[in-house]
């Protein structure tokens, strides 16, 4: 039984709140975002759970601001700047937070396109089946790069989704004694591939205003669809065709 | 309650800069002859057709790899013959950058519309290289990318031995590919990383690393009965850590790495006594093989006869996330032929890192290798492979 112990989002006054401290000097959006996401849910946990907790971080795009950054000076002034090469990497935002969270179990960073957010809690579920860790940190962000808004909407047309960005953090453990606090809802099981949309009643929450039209928002959508039911499933169309579904109840 | 399935590896596949097949890389890494030319491991001179209209450089590697592995492991590679694997867990930090890096720039300069530069950009998620290879195989079962920089395909293989013993998974297959690009090339020479000449893994001069590019591929399977006359050999464990102390150094004294080899070897329920081997990470950098050394040099001070520890990287470049793919595929070859490789382009050990090293190839049982990749943002991932039908 994986336990949802906490959940966190970011907004937009939390990510540039977030970019002026001067930790966060060198970081890129990204790292910004998925800390904002995860800034509460890490307060309300004690800090030798933390030290012991592993971290599966997914985003579609990556870094592509400092991709862009990087290629761009070094084809205009012949400049390969490492700073934007070391934050170009897909898990450039795993090793930043890392450090500031002191983190030393594993870490793992994936990238699936729109299966990411999903790939993300099956691997954290993974993690926690094996008995690595405990307790990890499920976080995703996905940000979009102002040069190029306008080819990012048109590739994303096709999708059905929008083109924003954000980020969220679930807190998983099979431990939920570790915490103070109560925990939130609990999963059976994890994503499951079917081939048809499910007939019992399930919930897949819109993109509505409330969640940002991002690649990754599928964890931010089953944080809202948990809270707003006791129980059910959640559901989210693949793009070969079928569906994944996740079921979930919260303590009676 | 039932003990978890043990993960027997039936098939292994490869396309590198020196080989274009398992047993090609191997019989080059025997003789010593790299792949590495003015300094990089690019894959050139491909036949004609080899590069399918449309079929990106990596996803084309990849599949070249995976269809070596499926057939060996005797899974069938087309739509509807033989057996499928439940997954297919693909690893790259490159994805299909070749096709829209240049572009990319063009396009912020004004000289490519959005149209037709929204048409390659369309390459950018990493999850593109991964459509490309479903489709070249006909897969339509779960997938999952692993983009954790040079621990990837480590990280991958771990992944999938820990699906199938949980029961998830059956039959994963585990592909990683990378491809040579402005980015990592550039971006490797900002850091200072890159090696002119042939990398000298573990040498008192080493100098740098070999980028490369290329893909290997392992099937993995839950071991039964049936899979025991198949079994190239197992992975029997497997440990992943972080460092938490840099953003593109590892900690100086291997303090990760140390962590994820101990893990490793508990998983597996191996002893270090029992390591006839240690395939290193080692990418020839200062502090790469620094940091391994301390780490290796501390899991083994207390074994009378320390296990040889080498770097194949001088022979097939460093394939960034796929090295662990392409580098277990050497291990595995390693069991099946009991021959230990020696670390290529090592003249002078450093007196530092307390490691011991292989004149030559040697000829041994090899029953347990320990498998190291060390990556950016301080990730650490090790693989402890058997020889099949030794398992605990």
């Amino acid at each position: 039984m994986i336990y949802l112990m906490g959940a966190g989002f970011a907004t937009e006054a939390a990510t540039d709140r977030i970019r002026m401290l001067p930790d966060f000097r060198k970081a890129t959006r990204n790292m910004a975002m998925a800390y904002a996401s995860l800034e509460s849910v890490v307060a309300s946990t004690p800090a030798e759970v933390i030290r012991e907790t592993g971290l599966v971080f997914g985003s579609s795009h990556g870094e592509l601001e400092t991709t862009k950054e990087f290629l761009k000076t070094l084809a205009e002034q012949k400049v390969a700047r490492p700073i934007y090469f070391q934050n170009s990497l897909h898990n450039s935002t795993v090793g930043f937070l890392a450090m500031k969270l002191g983190l030393t179990a594993p870490t793992i960073t994936l990238s699936n396109g729109m299966h990411t957010a999903e790939d993300v809690f099956e691997a954290a579920r993974t993690l926690l089946l094996d008995g690595a860790v405990d307790t990890v940190l499920a976080t995703v962000a996905d940000g979009v790069v102002a040069e190029l808004r306008s080819v990012m909407e048109m590739n994303h047309g096709p999708t059905g989704m929008g083109l924003g960005e954000g980020a969220a953090t679930l807190l998983l453990t099979t431990r939920p004694e570790k915490f103070a606090q109560p925990w939130i809802a609990r999963f059976a099981e994890g994503f499951r591939i079917v081939r048809a949309a499910p007939s019992a009643p399930a919930r897949c929450v819109p993109n509505a205003d409330s969640v940002p039209d991002y690649d990754t928002n599928l964890l931010e959508r089953l944080a809202r669809a948990v809270n707003d039911a006791p129980s059910g499933a959640f559901f989210v169309a693949r793009r070969d065709g079928g569906f994944s579904e996740i079921a979930w109840e919260r303590p009676a | 309650m039932a003990a978890a399935p043990r993960v027997a590896i039936t098939g292994v596949g490869a396309y590198t800069c020196a080989g274009r097949s398992a047993s090609e890389l191997w019989a080059n890494a025997v003789a010593g002859r790299s792949g590495i030319r003015d300094g990089v491991g690019r894959i050139d001179g491909a036949a004609p057709g080899e590069e399918k209209e449309n079929t990106a450089r990596s996803t084309f590697f990849a599949a070249h790899a995976a269809r070596e592995a499926m057939a060996g492991a005797r899974w069938g590679t087309e739509r509807g013959s033989g057996s499928k694997p439940d997954a297919l867990i693909f690893a790259t930090t490159t994805g299909r950058i070749p096709a829209w890096e240049r572009p990319l720039v063009e396009h912020l300069r004004g000289n490519l519309a959005a149209e037709p530069f929204a048409e390659v950009f369309r390459s950018q998620p990493l999850s593109s290289a991964l459509d490309g290879l479903k489709q070249e195989l006909a897969f339509d079962g779960r997938t999952m990318l692993v983009s954790s920089a040079c621990s990837a395909a480590t990280q991958a293989l771990a992944l999938g031995a820990m699906w199938i013993r949980q029961g998830r998974a059956k039959r994963v297959l585990v592909v990683g590919a990378e491809v040579l690009c402005d980015l990592t090339l550039a971006g490797f020479g900002s850091l200072q990383l890159l090696a002119p000449e042939g990398a000298r893994p573990f040498d008192r001069d080493r100098a740098g690393i070999n980028l490369s590019e290329g893909a290997g591929a392992v099937c993995l399977e839950a071991a039964t009965e049936e899979t025991s006359g198949r079994a190239l050999a197992t992975l029997a464990g497997y440990g992943l850590s972080t460092d938490g102390y840099h953003m593109t150094s590892p900690h100086p004294e291997g303090r990760g790495s140390f962590q994820a080899m101990r893990q490793a070897l508990r998983t597996a329920s191996v002893r270090p006594d029992e390591i006839s081997w240690v395939h290193a990470h080692g990418t020839g950098s200062k502090h790469n093989d620094a940091s391994e050394g301390a780490a290796l040099a501390h899991l083994f001070s207390e074994v009378p006869t320390a296990p040889y520890v080498s770097s194949t990287k001088r022979i097939h470049g460093h394939a960034l996330g796929a090295s662990g793919a392409i580098e277990a595929v050497l291990c595995v070859e390693a069991i099946r032929r009991n021959t230990i490789l020696p670390t290529a382009g090592l003249g002078t050990p450093d007196a530092e890192i307390r490691v011991r090293h292989a004149a030559g190839p040697v000829e041994q049982p090899v029953r347990y290798i320990l498998k190291n990749t060390l990556g950016f943002g301080g990730t650490n991932a090790s693989l402890v492979f058997g020889a099949p039908g030794g398992e605990r």
